[in-house]
């Protein structure tokens, strides 16, 4: 079982829309980062505030004074200026760990570290197969010469033998576009894949493609897997000197979608009076309607949040399982959602591997009964690697 | 409910809708039977009982642990098809065996998994209750199915077989059925078929008997139930061929009783473990029982030719 196809009421929009800035923004910030910054400092668009444990920097999205520093740190804007960068090395890898750059599919991984290796293939993947979004499409119909540009550069540079785009076989717009832009690329190979969720997923990807499995890394199999909203973040760092803190969110309302480019930490309150949402009995959800999780007006959008939605979310009732199976055939790595539940809380726990989740969803989107297994399987994943 | 995290869309297949398309499935097939049998009072008393015992059991054991579930029959799949089980076929088994496996099951589930047994454990007194009652009660005639007096095997193939085989069509489109328990049952039936029917010349009475016998509801419907069949697909896999090798041995040796055992049979037949052994990471246990099942399948058909 690759995945699943789920509904998709909208058309996908390629219309990318700049949001204002707002007055205030919010930081997330740790507390293992480092902060550089103290209260009332001044700080420009794209400054380093801060570093994470592990010495990846933390950017300002937007000019101000810091505020306030407590869970987060909360900037009031002034008038935009920006921070001047000079490229440090000529390096893809520490290019990428200058300018922040990161994963923005969902894993947020630190994407210098996938192009340390000398992997031999990347797989471009345009997929998006969460259900509603359309931010990478935006991406792709509004800056496909800049993504060309940064996939040239990554073959030159890394040496890639192969690169594989791969987009929706439905998307018949993208299929053209790719087509046109890389005819004459003897390296680049264009993938139309079915649109199931949740085959845009690293290890689905390779499976898929490659035909091999991997344990923790596609790296193990020579292979790189970038989402076309970080490629562009790549080029906007290797070639504008750019750290990474904006990015094109979808925003899904009652009656349509769009696509928004939002500054780090910016708030969803602000985003949706932006866009004049009726927001009456609404639920508000980040990150998609699968992985995502239910937010209230002043939580901060982050890099790591690809949509948000204000729509009216059908009630279900939990109901006693019925054991048909549905969650364990459509499980995409394959582990036993039913046993997991039968077995929480005994030592039979550990045998049915519920670390090996991916909190996909699938389990409690297909399950007839609305048992919310995902919840139980992460549950026992929390048990197990206690 | 909502939950604060994903998903927040669901399935349109609810549990309510795959209940509606089961019962409009067998609908066709248990009028028919229902004429054929001509036990419309009989089969309704059972019907009455066995509920009336299920409802019962299940008030008692939510007042004695002083619990307040609701009793709406969730266990909706194994209570219809029992039920239906009743209005399908003449009883006539011995009580013991289905005491047996009913035993072997809930030791299992006791000693590897903490599940609700209770729910199961009333279901099963209930349909134990009834049957060894109705048993008592005269119940007991070895009538085969479709053998009664003014019916031909055409009549049967058309409204019997042909209702049957749509019925499990109509689920299987509507993804409301597990349908590789079935299929493999059938694959292990017909190539168990093909050696004997090599032998003595007679595959096609051993393909009619098997598809107008009440044993193409067994493996179609009965089979099914997704409460009691396994989870995974390897298990499933596993049970069908078991159940393949259940059916031929029965219907070689031809054991008097031998539908409703079969039939009953299914209800404790310990579907866990074969969950069980699917559910293990080594390929190496699931390479091995496959050829030791297939080797049991062509040894059952060799003891019950000799």
């Amino acid at each position: 079982m690759i995945g699943i196809n789920l509904e998709k009421k909208y058309t996908k929009s390629s219309e990318i829309i700049k949001m204002p800035i707002q007055s205030e923004f919010i930081i997330p910030f740790n507390k293992e980062d480092t902060l550089l910054k103290q209260k009332k400092d001044e700080v420009k668009t794209g400054e380093i505030i801060g570093y994470t444990k592990d010495s990846f920097p933390i950017f300002s999205s937007v000019t101000g004074t810091i505020k306030r520093i407590s869970k987060d740190i909360v900037i009031k804007t002034k008038e935009e200026s920006f921070f001047k960068y000079e490229n440090e090395s000529d390096k893809i890898s520490d290019i990428l760990k200058q300018y922040g750059i990161r994963g923005l599919s969902g894993s947020f991984s630190k994407t210098y570290l996938k192009y340390e290796s000398a992997a031999k293939t990347l797989i471009v993947n345009a997929l998006e197969c969460e259900p509603y979004v359309s931010c990478d499409y935006a991406i792709c119909i509004n800056y496909i010469k800049e993504i060309k540009k940064m996939i040239e550069t990554l073959i030159l540079k890394q040496s890639f033998k192969e690169v594989c785009i791969v987009f929706p076989n439905n998307n018949l717009k993208l299929k053209e576009l790719f087509t046109t832009y890389f005819a004459n690329n003897e390296n680049v190979r264009i993938m139309p894949l079915p649109n199931l969720y949740p085959l845009g997923w690293e290890k689905s990807l390779v499976r898929f493609i490659k035909h091999v499995d991997y344990v923790d890394s596609p790296l193990e199999v020579g292979c790189i897997v970038s989402n076309v909203s970080t490629i562009y973040a790549m080029y906007e760092a290797y070639f504008l000197n750019k750290p990474l803190y904006q990015r094109v969110i979808t925003v899904v309302l009652k009656d349509r979608q769009v696509n928004v480019l939002i500054k780090n930490g910016t708030k969803v309150k602000d985003v949706l009076t932006f866009l004049n949402a009726d927001i009456k009995d609404k639920t508000l959800i980040l990150s998609g309607l699968m992985r995502g999780r239910k937010v209230n007006m002043n939580t901060p959008i982050t890099l790591k949040d690809n949509s948000l939605f204000c729509i009216d979310v059908e009630k279900v009732k939990e109901e006693e399982c019925i054991r048909c199976g549905k969650c364990v055939s459509n499980c995409p790595v394959k582990i036993n959602p039913v046993l997991i539940k039968e077995a929480m809380n005994t030592n039979q726990l550990k045998r049915l591997h519920p670390e090996d989740c991916i909190e996909c969803s699938i389990c409690s989107y297909i399950c007839p009964a609305a048992i919310p297994l995902k919840k139980i399987v992460t549950d026992a994943k929390k048990q197990v690697l206690k | 409910m909502i939950n604060n995290q994903g998903p927040f869309i669901h399935n349109n297949l609810t549990k309510e809708k795959m209940k509606k398309f089961y019962l409009i499935s067998l609908l066709p097939i248990t009028f028919y039977a229902t004429i054929r049998n001509g036990n419309f009072k009989r089969s309704f008393l059972i019907l009455t009982f066995a509920i009336l015992v299920f409802s019962c059991l299940l008030y008692l054991y939510n007042k004695l642990n002083k619990q307040t579930i609701k009793l709406d029959y969730k266990e909706f799949y194994p209570v219809t098809t029992i039920l239906l089980c009743y209005l399908l076929y003449p009883l006539s088994l011995p009580w013991f065996f289905i005491a047996i496996p009913l035993f072997l099951y809930f030791l299992f589930r006791l000693l590897f998994f903490k599940y609700s047994y209770k729910k199961i454990g009333a279901l099963s007194i209930a349909v134990l209750l009834s049957l060894l009652l109705f048993h008592k009660l005269g119940y007991n005639t070895t009538l085969l199915f479709f053998k009664g007096i003014g019916t031909s095997i055409f009549t049967d193939i058309i409204f019997y077989t042909f209702p049957t085989i749509l019925g499990f069509i109509f689920l299987f489109a509507l993804k409301s059925v597990k349908w590789k328990v079935p299929i493999v049952t059938f694959i292990t039936l017909l190539f168990a078929s093909l050696i004997i029917g090599i032998g003595n010349h007679s595959i096609i009475t051993i393909l009619l008997k098997f598809l107008t016998s009440q044993v193409l509801f067994v493996v179609l419907y009965l089979e099914t139930i997704s409460f009691n069949t396994p989870v995974s697909g390897v298990g499933s896999l596993l049970y069908g061929m078991f159940l393949g090798l259940l059916i031929m041995f029965l219907s070689l040796k031809k054991l008097p009783f031998y539908p409703s055992l079969l039939a009953i049979s299914i209800l404790p037949l310990t579907s866990s473990i074969f969950d069980y052994i699917s559910s293990f990471k080594a390929p190496a246990i699931k390479k091995i029982i496959i050829p030791i099942l297939i080797f049991l399948i062509l040894f059952v058909i060799l003891i019950s030719n000799f």
